[in-house]
């Protein structure tokens, strides 16, 4: 008899991710469907709007990656306007990115992901001085590795166990059999997480350094970058360095050896293909290393498509082959029912609800994501479709990261091919951008220094766009994976907007020939639950997409809590000042 | 004693934008002795972090779930809601409680002090706030300032620019006004 289990984290209808498996008797998962609320309605609001504004409002669909959204949102208009911009600029853009894909790959996993590998109540059990003799075999200088510091961090957990203050370790699956770390090197992963609490804040400080406060940057416009005075001063750079390397430091002794004891103890996960998924790859590619016009230049990220695992071959890629299928998303297509285009997207609600059993009708429309499609092909995005594209290119940059990272695990390039891959490949690459960001810091100092503070193209916005129809599109590689706005402007005002976020190629739903989504399929490949009424292989799986799809709407939930008490009645006294 | 308010939420969905429409209304009608910080905190998000460890207080502005009519304002202690989230109910991005919760583990980390209020309409896309929720925005705004007093800051009323005013100047739009 097979059953359903749901992983419905919804706290409220909208704006949450549900994962609803199909098990077997022997738990083994056998189908899977991911839902989930997107909201794609940005048109509705940069409709009519000057074209230059768009980036200040892109920026704010989503929390975590308003820098991202707000740099395509720019290089979409730069492009339909023909702008290339000048050196310093893209040196800029890159290290705000660099910044934020440290910043995002580190809090992903310690704070997103580490939970899934590692049991915190383990850790209390663990002999300090062993565990700082066990930092010592994935790392030849274990960041802060001493028994007495260990031991601290013990004292500290139990302060928490006894306060009743667990915060984010309540309600968790401790002594779930999946569980493969022994007690030492729990204790080694959850320092390494209290501690990422810390290092996060310098990866934080660099965003802002050069992309002005957080969370909203403001320092990139339509041209370039604004933030002169920054590179001018010798000060903001030599704190953006000394930060970048403080922050390579912790990625160096603490992320990635925790990696390759994760990818050393999960190592049969990672051989049998456990949460491999559909094989195909994709990636826009990003991250600027020349001067030429946008997409005719090198990128650090290659672009390509690799289907099939076929590490032999990378096909080309090309914007015109990506379309958006609506078969089982809630919405409807007026006029035509194949795939669109984003140029020609259209965003019309068509929400069917729930079966009578308050299941996923996973024969009709079952999620608020549309199902993107690469040349009649289902794809994943992301840091593992970025390293395999670039291995499968022949990057030597980084076919080396990949090789050295494998070498420490003892595992071959096939392991990468797995949930535990996934994870593995945005730690790889994390340890590439904190090298190659030191060159760009470089850089941008002696390009200071010889007096080229050249920051901004100058166009003419009224003669470029003047009874002009024009289109553009800012594809790149964000955190999360590949990401792309495509914008039509007509007479200098925005005609039509589409955003699709990588979560959309990960999180979609079926297409319009069943086949499965990202996500979907990395859940049947090969997972069996140890304990059908804790979900941690799913969570682990979907986890290791790293998934954003909360973004959009958020408000604070007080799960029923009765907070009467609080409310503040309308009284004399209370009334409005001024 | 570092200070800030900060406002939070979505200001593409309706009510959504309440807590950063706080923040722009403050910063464009009042000067606070000493300074204190007015953070447009946005869609939230994880780099929101670094203010519970910098601050030593935080009023926190949002819309919250309870169950209420829209409007209802309510002030809770920042610890009355530790421990609601948890890390294994969500498959996604950690939200504004689940922050507070790991700011908590760290050496230090501020007070926060929740003014929330409930929201009659999150899901139209619109940049604006619902009539209901208009209503309500003077009165957050005085027990705001009620609060900051009560912590020793004092304030001056530098201008009267209606919110209608101030979003419009932010972004460029409110409900069915447009500046372009």
């Amino acid at each position: 008899m097979s059953k359903r289990i749901v992983v419905d984290p919804i706290t409220r209808i909208e704006g949450h991710l549900r994962i609803e498996v199909v098990v077997d008797e022997n738990n083994r998962i056998i189908d899977a469907y991911s839902s989930s609320t997107m909201w794609r309605g940005i048109e509705l609001i940069l409709k009519g709007r000057d074209a230059r504004d768009c980036g200040l409002l892109a920026m704010r669909i989503c929390g975590v990656c308003t820098g991202t959204h707000y740099q395509r949102s720019i290089e979409a208009v730069e492009h339909a306007l023909g702008i290339t911009i000048p050196t310093n600029a893209r040196l800029v853009r890159n290290l705000i990115q660099g910044s934020l894909y440290l910043h995002d790959h580190v809090v992903h996993f310690y704070h997103l992901h580490a939970l899934d590998w590692v049991d915190i109540v383990s850790a209390l059990k663990a002999d300090p001085y062993k565990a700082a003799k066990e930092a010592e075999n994935y790392s030849e200088n274990p960041w802060l590795n001493s028994p007495n510091h260990y031991k601290a961090v013990q004292q500290r957990l139990k302060k928490f166990v006894e306060a009743g203050r667990l915060g984010p370790f309540a309600n968790a699956y401790w002594g779930n059999k999946s569980y493969k770390f022994t007690p030492e090197q729990n204790l080694i992963a959850t320092a390494h997480y209290l501690e990422a609490l810390e290092a996060q804040r310098w990866m934080a400080q660099m965003m802002a350094i050069y992309g002005g406060k957080n969370p909203h940057p403001q320092s990139i416009v339509v041209g370039g970058v604004t933030c002169v005075q920054d590179i001018k001063n010798p000060a903001r750079a030599a704190l953006f360095k000394e930060l970048l390397l403080k922050s390579r430091d912790f990625i160096l002794r603490a992320y990635i050896p925790d990696i390759i004891m994760a990818g050393q103890v999960y190592k049969d996960e990672a051989l049998n293909g456990v949460g491999a998924g559909l094989g195909n790859y994709l990636a826009y590619g990003g991250f600027r290393l020349d001067d030429n016009p946008m997409y005719k230049g090198k990128t650090l990220f290659p672009s390509g498509v690799v289907l099939n695992k076929d590490l032999s071959k990378v096909i080309p890629l090309n914007q015109e082959k990506i379309v958006e299928d609506v078969t089982h998303s809630w919405y409807r297509y007026e006029g035509t029912d194949k795939p669109l285009h984003p140029f020609d997207g259209q965003t019309n609600p068509e929400y069917t609800g729930f079966d009578k059993d308050g299941l996923l009708k996973v024969q009709e429309k079952y999620s608020w994501i549309k199902a993107p499609i690469y040349d009649d092909n289902r794809v994943e995005v992301g840091p593992l479709a970025r390293m395999i594209v670039g291995y499968a290119s022949g990057d030597e940059r980084i076919k080396s990261y990949i090789d050295k990272a494998l070498k420490l695990a003892g595992l071959p390039i096939t392991a990468l091919f797995s949930t535990v891959g996934r994870t593995a490949a945005r730690a790889i690459e994390t340890w590439m951008m904190s090298d190659i960001m030191i060159e760009w810091t470089d850089q941008l100092a002696s390009n200071a220094a010889k007096g080229n503070l050249d920051t901004w193209t100058k166009f003419d916005y009224d003669k470029l766009t003047k009874g002009k129809e024009l289109k553009g599109y800012g594809l790149e590689e964000a955190p999360r994976g590949a990401l792309g706005h495509w914008v039509r402007i007509v007479d200098g005002k925005v005609a039509n907007y589409q955003a699709v976020v990588p979560s959309t190629w990960n999180a979609g739903p079926r297409d319009y020939k069943g086949r499965m989504g990202a996500y979907e399929s990395a859940l049947v490949s090969n997972t069996v639950l140890s304990n059908p009424e804790q979900p941690l292989e799913i969570l682990r799986t979907v986890h290791s997409f790293d998934p954003c799809i909360a973004c959009a709407v958020h408000v604070i939930d007080t799960k029923g809590r009765e907070l009467g008490e609080y409310r503040v009645e309308p009284v004399g006294g209370m009334c409005y000042v001024g | 004693m570092k200070i800030a308010v900060l406002g939070v939420g979505n200001i593409l969905f309706k009510d959504e934008g309440f807590g950063v429409f706080i923040v722009k209304f403050l910063e464009k009608n009042y000067k606070f002795y000493p300074e204190i910080s007015l953070i447009d905190g946005g869609t939230g998000g994880f780099k929101l972090i670094e203010y519970f460890q910098d601050y030593d207080y935080i009023f926190l502005i949002d819309v919250i779930s309870l169950n209420d009519k829209p409007g209802s304002i309510y002030k809770i202690p920042g610890d009355k809601l530790a421990g609601i989230s948890s890390y294994h109910q969500t498959a996604h991005e950690v939200e504004v409680l689940q922050m507070i919760d790991l700011a908590a583990l760290g050496e230090k980390s501020a007070k926060v002090e929740v003014i929330g209020i409930i929201p009659e309409d999150i899901t139209t896309t619109q940049i604006g706030l619902t009539k209901t929720l208009e209503d309500s925005f003077p009165m957050v705004v005085s027990l705001l300032l009620k609060e900051l007093e009560n912590i020793g800051i004092k304030y001056e009323k530098i201008d009267n620019r209606d919110l209608k005013d101030v979003v419009i100047e932010f972004i460029g739009s409110y409900n069915n006004i447009r500046s372009y």
